[in-house]
Order: C-alpha cells, then sequence, then structure tokens
C-alpha cells in the first residue's frame, strides 16, 4: 500500500514539474512564436529602413490588434547591420510617440514630440560599435544635435503615432508623417 | 514487463505534464488577473509591459494578442472586459464611465470586438478623444451602448462581447501605475440590459 502511494506520490510531483517547465517555456517562448506579435509581422511585411505610412484604423485592419482609432501611423522598419539608420520628421500641434520595438515585441526605448527640438526630430540609430565610431568623429567644439539612439538588436520598427484630436485632423497628421524620413545615414 | 511499465508511466508523465503547463499557460494569459498585471474595479493594466524590463507574462499577453503595449512615458491604457460588478462586457447592455478623469494631455476611449478589431458601426465613430467629448454637469460621461444615446455616444454592436480601452497619453500616472489610486479613477458601471 505504502509503495503504491509512494509511487502515485513520485508520479503526480513529476507531472507538477514538468507542468511548471511547459509552462514556464511556453510564456517565455511566446513573443518569439505568436503569429500576432506585430513587431514581427509589420518587418517581415515591409521593407527595412524606408518609411510606411499605416493606413486609417478601421474595423478591417488586423496589422495591430486594439490599436487606438484617434492615432495617424508610420512605421520605420530598421536594420542597422549595414550601418546606421536615420529618422527625422517634424512634430505638429498634437501629441506625438516614437516607440522603438525590438522583433519580439519589447519596447526598447520610446520618447514623445517633448523631445523635439525647433519641432524637429532628428534620430540616429545606431549599434554600439557605431556609436564609438560616431563619437570619435565629433567636432570637440560642437554639441551634437541629433538624438542617438543605441539598439541592441540589428533589427527592429519604430512606431510612429500622432494624436488625432477630431477626426478632420488625420488628414494634416497624414501629411505630417509622409514626410517622415526614415532610410540608411550614408547608403553607399 | 516493468520496464515496459516504467517507460509507459514516463511517457504519460510527459503528456500529463505538457498538457497542465500549457492549459496553465492559456489560462493565465487569457485572465486579467494574470502575474503583472493590476485591476482594479472593471479595469485592468499591465504597468510593465511597456518598458524595456517588462515581465515575461505581459511580454507573452501582449504578444498573443497581438497590440502594442503603451510604452513607459507614453502613458497608460486601463483595459475592461467586464463591469465593476464583474459581468463580462456585452452589448446588450449600456455601460457608462464617468468619474474623476486623471491628469493628461489628452485621453482616448474605444471598443473592440475581443479579437481586437475595432466595432464596425454606422456612424463610424470607433472611440472618442478628450477633445470631442462634451462635458456634462463639468465632468465625462461616455455612454456605451448599441442602441443610439444621448452626449457622448460610443456604439458597439448588440448581442456581442467587446473589449473597452481607455488610453491617457502623457500622463504623470505612467510612472506610478503600479500604485495608483482608483479611486482617482474613472468608473464604469452597467446601466441597465436588454433581455
Amino acid at each position: 500500500m505504502n509503495r503504491f502511494l509512494l509511487k502515485g506520490l513520485q508520479f503526480g510531483l513529476g507531472v507538477l514539474i514538468l507542468a511548471g517547465i511547459a509552462h514556464l517555456l511556453s510564456i517565455l517562448l511566446m513573443p518569439k512564436v505568436a503569429r500576432h506579435n506585430p513587431a514581427s509581422q509589420l518587418l517581415t511585411t515591409y521593407d527595412a529602413n524606408a518609411p510606411v505610412l499605416l493606413p486609417d484604423r478601421t474595423p478591417v485592419q488586423t496589422d495591430m490588434a486594439f490599436a487606438d482609432p484617434a492615432m495617424t501611423a508610420a512605421i520605420c522598419p530598421f536594420d542597422v547591420s549595414e550601418g546606421p539608420v536615420r529618422l527625422r520628421l517634424r512634430s505638429g500641434e498634437h501629441f506625438m510617440s516614437l516607440v522603438f520595438l525590438n522583433p519580439d515585441g519589447r519596447i526598447s526605448y520610446a520618447l514623445t514630440d517633448k523631445a523635439a527640438i525647433r519641432r524637429l526630430i532628428d534620430i540616429r540609430i545606431v549599434t554600439e560599435t557605431q556609436l564609438r565610431q560616431l563619437e570619435a568623429q565629433d567636432p570637440d567644439d560642437e554639441p551634437v544635435q541629433e538624438l542617438r539612439i543605441r539598439v541592441k538588436e540589428q533589427r527592429g520598427v519604430v512606431l510612429v503615432r500622432v494624436f488625432n484630436p477630431v477626426p478632420s485632423a488625420a488628414a494634416g497628421n497624414r501629411a505630417l508623417l509622409q514626410r517622415m524620413v526614415c532610410g540608411m545615414d550614408n547608403p553607399s | 514487463m516493468t520496464r515496459l511499465s516504467s517507460l509507459f508511466s514516463l511517457l504519460l508523465m510527459l503528456v500529463l505534464g505538457l498538457f497542465l503547463g500549457l492549459f496553465i499557460t492559456l489560462q493565465s494569459l487569457s485572465s486579467t488577473s494574470a502575474p503583472g498585471s493590476i485591476g482594479n474595479g472593471a479595469w485592468v493594466l499591465w504597468p510593465k509591459a511597456g518598458a524595456p524590463d517588462a515581465d515575461p507574462y505581459s511580454l507573452a499577453i501582449h504578444a498573443r494578442r497581438g497590440d502594442v503595449p503603451m510604452a513607459q512615458g507614453e502613458g497608460l491604457a486601463l483595459f475592461a472586459i467586464h463591469d465593476s460588478e464583474g459581468k463580462p462586457l456585452s452589448g446588450r447592455c449600456s455601460y457608462e464611465i464617468a468619474g474623476h478623469f486623471p491628469s493628461a494631455r489628452v485621453w482616448s476611449v474605444s471598443a473592440y470586438h475581443p479579437d481586437g478589431r475595432l466595432i464596425d458601426n454606422a456612424a463610424g465613430r470607433y472611440g472618442l478623444t478628450s477633445s470631442e467629448v462634451v462635458l456634462e454637469n463639468g465632468q465625462n460621461r461616455i455612454r456605451i451602448s448599441a442602441s443610439p444615446m444621448p452626449g457622448n455616444w460610443l456604439p458597439v454592436t448588440k448581442d456581442s462581447a467587446f473589449v473597452l480601452i481607455l488610453r491617457f497619453y502623457e500622463t504623470p500616472l505612467s510612472a506610478i501605475a503600479s500604485v495608483l489610486d482608483w479611486s482617482r479613477m474613472p468608473k464604469l458601471t452597467a446601466m441597465g440590459c436588454q433581455p
């Protein structure tokens, strides 16, 4: 009887330990394997280092679930493996945010239009090595005007969103985002 | 024979462990009380989801749902899948969001199908913003219903479950999201249901 009970306990404990491992692994792997992960979906759909103005949010859009319909959005899918990527745009009168997404959906950096200098947001996306090279070339007597954002992963997406306080503001915000620059810094 | 029975027992243990583990994962990701979330009344939020050091549960929930979380510094998003009494939000009922709205540069409220799509409606209105909402007696009052309502009306589909998201952009609350004073947040209450 005791032997039977002991075997049962061992079996139950084994199931619980395996369940715990399976649960933790599935939670950790979810961002990499989830079909709907918007960052990986956008990186697969669009070319890197070119701006993309996303369509206005309507019930037919499925690329980004639960997106705010009050936002006009554009993306800059970047790949810094060949060199730094430049992202430049003007801020307007409405709230604007820039969110840097890793391929697994993790947000690595975010800023709002408050970071704009004279309504210009000028960003250079760089790796650690590229940042060191840039800093070595910086003149000593001139402050750097651009914002340098160091990324750990070579690929990612910058999601740029502008708030439309009323629906009629969307046209102006779309025009603003259409002028966004996203590309290789010094393409050869 | 003993070896065969041990092998069978080990296989059974593996299969049961795997299924149980995946079942717990699905349950915890569908729940509004998953690790990493905080909630009060109808609202739930994932305060660390938009941070570079986001916890694995928040990351998994947003990846499975297919949405981009609100970044820290960008603002704060409150989700509701049920009303303040814990009943799932349904198009058969009408609801009201009222009470104290925290300080923010702008805010918006929008309704979605549970899969994240916006709700199609004849008015073509998928959400309301702080600029569109007309104050009633000096207060924000938003009514959510499948039938037209006076004032600030957000349409949903009759006989269908839905999700509400209230977003506050550029709010000082995003820095203290994990210790929110819920008495200073808007309330979501059911106003009545059709049979």
